[in-house]
């Protein structure tokens, strides 16, 4: 039997003589600070993506670390009364301030920080949460396995890709790091149970009689009649980003992590790495959630009907089983500046799957929609030459047409894709 | 047997008082407390031996006999008891001829049979797991006209949390089976309603009533070999009251680390009727009811005697329909309009004749379960 009274917990009310009960303290401290230095020359040591463990770059020490993967059977949480009150505070104020236990510097930690260096004896340390936040603290991660060259040739071929980004930022985004940071993430789980009614149209033909031109003709009419239906869906590890401080377009846009690769949390993967705690609270994030649900859900009831002529659509549906979890994933993050304003990119550091904003060249843009413009143009003088010679333009007139069509096409295309390239 | 009245007894030092003595069948090795000098002569467990005085040290016996503390009285209906006796006599085809009401009811002998009872002091320290309501918040959604409302919804779960303590309590009658044959026995005789118990003395227990007083089997489990079985009694019971110690609405994974001492062993009596048939080779087939609800089980033998007598009677029966039916064939030759008279009765000869083949294989069927 381990020993007793278990550690952590404290003496709580008996409702029996003859009993004493205990129950884990829901104030305990956890440890608040965990340094990594290494055991044979007591230089700093980091996590390196390539060995998936801590190493020392000094004297080459590696360190396994102890987490199991656990994949999509990690641990969820309900949306109980109690969780929602602790997730509205966000991260803790308690950690603002941290003594460095090597060198005994005052250390400011940024509030949603969850990692550390020490400026004065450089040593990494992993900050942990305070105990009134233990349900969100972070339980599992999936580990960088992009490394930081990889993630370079990325961005150098996403950025060489484009023709619209200006010929200098080529050269330039091989010079820029990219910084891995483990992003806030809150997963979602729900089941939906939707009960739906619509005018649906099917579309039939009919034979009727033609007063005008006195003869029985085919016609296509729709027919309107009322259905509906149940919808069930299973909505399972839909990722909402817990953070508003990086773009939300891009972060969904990288998304695609494969959660089999979740692994329980051990601050060793954290170790000279840039982790952050969540700002967006778990609320909003569910409320994000919530609207894509409800849109697939959505979507699902009108592929339930039977056709896909719909009006009039009304839908109630119960959310069942929702549940939560809070977890860290890999990314690298760059911000770089060009002409006086910044841009943001992204890269999963799981698959490498890349998003970002990418200054545009409009005179280059400009110039390529003139150009689509020239060959109408020069359709339009010959058209015009011939039709002062032969006093008719001929089919050069419609060819004069279809060229500015296309040429019009491309230039919405063009300037949609580039207007693309700056979002945010 | 001889039956001598013996001054300061070792049963009275156990509870049982000057009257009682201690019997044992030599055919069954069970043993029993009865009422000296009004007892049933053969075994009533086994009913084929004859009961013989002990003759060993009854001191021997100290870990097997225990005061009476409480038991069950004979409850059961005689009207309700003869209807379930009469339906086992019945539910056996080609029965025994020994297999009726009125042998089985003759041969019915009453014996009560022990559990033990535990008082022990335990201190302990647990952990477990314990459920509390908490309330979660859901949503109800709806679309009309393009728009959507939202409605939240509380509902109410239960959570587990871990929980861990320390106990000081003192337990009262956690029984374990006394006899090896338990749970074999409470299978064949069902459940008693223990809540009807009452307190019990050998001057209570071998009370007559019109017929010879119970008997009162003696445990075949010393306490030793019963103690483990009352732990995961004594953890239930524990388990039930941490639960409400925590105030809890469940309690699960309740894992003690327990300590045990002031043991005080009694027993608790169960009323058990036992009667018995004679099969075909006069070996006695044991019958048993509760006797508190009646349930009865017993062993089913069928009669290879009676089922060889029901393949003759019935041959015989098809051997005179046959000659009927060639009798009257050969009278159609003469008379008109009964040929189809001898078809028919051929056609039962026939049948009678086949239903010949039934009883032994059913015999055999029954006897084989």
């Amino acid at each position: 039997m381990p020993p007793f009274p278990p550690k952590n917990f404290i003496p709580v009310k008996s409702e029996m003589p003859g009993f004493t009960v205990y129950a884990p303290d829901p104030n305990v401290k956890q440890a608040a600070i965990e340094e990594f230095k290494c055991p044979q020359c007591g230089a700093m040591t980091a996590y390196s993506i390539g060995q998936a463990a801590i190493s020392c770059q000094h004297c080459g020490f590696v360190e396994e670390i102890d987490a199991q993967v656990v994949g999509k059977e990690a641990a969820r949480n309900d949306f109980s009364l109690d969780n929602l009150a602790l997730a509205a505070h966000g991260w803790g104020e308690e950690r603002k301030e941290l003594k460095c236990l090597s060198c005994g510097a005052e250390i400011a930690i940024p509030a949603e920080s969850l990692v550390a260096s020490c400026a004065f004896c450089g040593s990494n340390k992993v900050v942990l949460g305070v105990a009134s936040q233990v349900q969100l603290q972070p339980k599992y991660l999936i580990p960088f396995k992009v490394d930081a060259p990889a993630s370079q040739k990325i961005a150098r071929d996403w950025m060489g890709k484009s023709w619209m980004i200006p010929k200098k930022l080529k050269d330039y985004a091989s010079l820029q790091p990219f910084t891995p940071i483990y992003i806030p993430y809150w997963s979602f789980h729900a089941k939906t149970n939707a009960n739906w009614r619509a005018e649906v149209g099917h579309t039939v033909s009919e034979r009727y009689y033609n007063s005008s031109t006195k003869s029985w003709e085919t016609r296509t009419k729709t027919v309107w009649r009322w259905e509906s239906g149940n919808v069930k869906l299973n909505i399972d590890n839909l990722l909402v980003p817990g953070t508003e401080r990086i773009s939300l377009y891009h972060l969904e846009k990288v998304a695609s992590f494969d959660l089999n690769g979740l692994t329980s949390y051990a601050p060793g993967f954290l170790a000279g790495m840039q982790a952050k705690g969540y700002d967006r609270a778990l609320e909003p994030a569910w409320e994000l959630a919530r609207g894509k649900m409800r849109e697939s859900t959505k979507s699902a009831c009108y592929s339930d009907a039977s056709s896909s002529q719909i009006r009039n659509f009304s839908m109630k549906m119960d959310f069942e089983d929702e549940n939560w979890r809070y977890l860290l994933m890999p990314v690298y993050l760059a911000a770089y500046q060009y002409d006086l304003k910044t841009y943001q990119a992204v890269i999963n550091g799981q698959n490498g799957a890349i998003s970002g904003q990418r200054p545009v060249d409009w005179k280059k843009v400009n110039l390529v929609i003139g150009l689509s413009f020239l060959p109408a143009i020069i359709a339009a003088i010959i058209a015009l030459i011939s039709y002062l010679v032969n006093g008719a333009a001929g089919s050069a007139g419609a060819f004069v047409w279809l060229l500015l069509l296309v040429a019009v096409i491309s230039a919405f295309v063009i300037y949609g894709q580039a207007k693309k390239e700056g979002k945010i | 047997m001889s039956e001598q009245a013996i001054p300061g007894s070792p049963l009275s030092a156990m509870g049982w008082g000057s009257e009682s003595t201690v019997v044992i069948c030599p055919r069954c090795d069970w043993r029993f407390l009865g009422k000296r000098g009004r007892m049933q002569q053969n075994c009533p467990h086994c009913h084929q031996g004859m009961l013989e005085e002990y003759a060993g040290d009854l001191n021997m016996l100290a870990d097997f006999i225990k005061p009476p503390e409480i038991y069950l009285p004979f409850e059961v209906p005689v009207a309700t008891l003869d209807a379930k006796l009469q339906a086992f006599s019945r539910s056996i085809p080609f029965a025994p001829t020994d297999l009726n009401l009125t042998n089985l009811k003759q041969r019915l002998r009453m014996i009560y049979i022990p559990l033990w009872l535990v008082d022990s002091d335990v201190e302990a320290t647990w952990r477990a797991e314990c459920a509390y309501p908490y309330q979660v918040k859901s949503h109800k959604e709806q679309l009309v006209g393009g728009r959507w409302t939202t409605q939240e919804v509380l509902e109410t779960k239960l959570g587990w949390d871990k929980r861990a303590g320390s106990l000081k309590r003192s337990y009262q009658n956690v029984s374990a089976p006394a006899l090896e044959a338990h749970a074999s026995l409470m299978t064949a005789l069902g459940n008693y309603d223990t809540q009807r118990a009452k307190p019990a003395s050998a001057e209570i227990l071998f009370r007559e009533s019109g017929s010879l007083p119970a008997m009162v089997s003696i445990a075949s489990r010393d306490k030793d070999d019963a103690w483990p079985d009352t732990t995961p009694r004594f953890q239930e019971l524990a388990s039930r009251e941490a639960r409400q110690a925590c105030a809890a609405e469940d309690i699960r994974e309740f894992a003690w680390d327990a300590t045990y001492s002031n043991q005080n062993w009694s027993m608790f009596l169960l009323p058990v009727l036992s009667s018995y048939y004679l099969d075909d080779e006069n070996k006695a087939q044991i019958v048993i009811a509760n006797g508190q609800s009646g349930a009865l089980s017993g062993s089913r033998r069928a009669s290879l005697i009676q089922a060889k007598k029901a393949v003759r009677n019935r041959l015989i029966a098809a051997f005179v329909l046959l000659s009927i039916a060639i009798l009257i064939g050969l009278l159609s030759l003469a008379v008109d309009g009964i040929g189809a008279l001898a078809v028919i009765v051929l056609f039962v000869a026939v049948i009678v004749g086949l239903s010949a083949l039934q009883p032994i294989p059913a015999v055999q069927r029954i006897n084989q379960t």
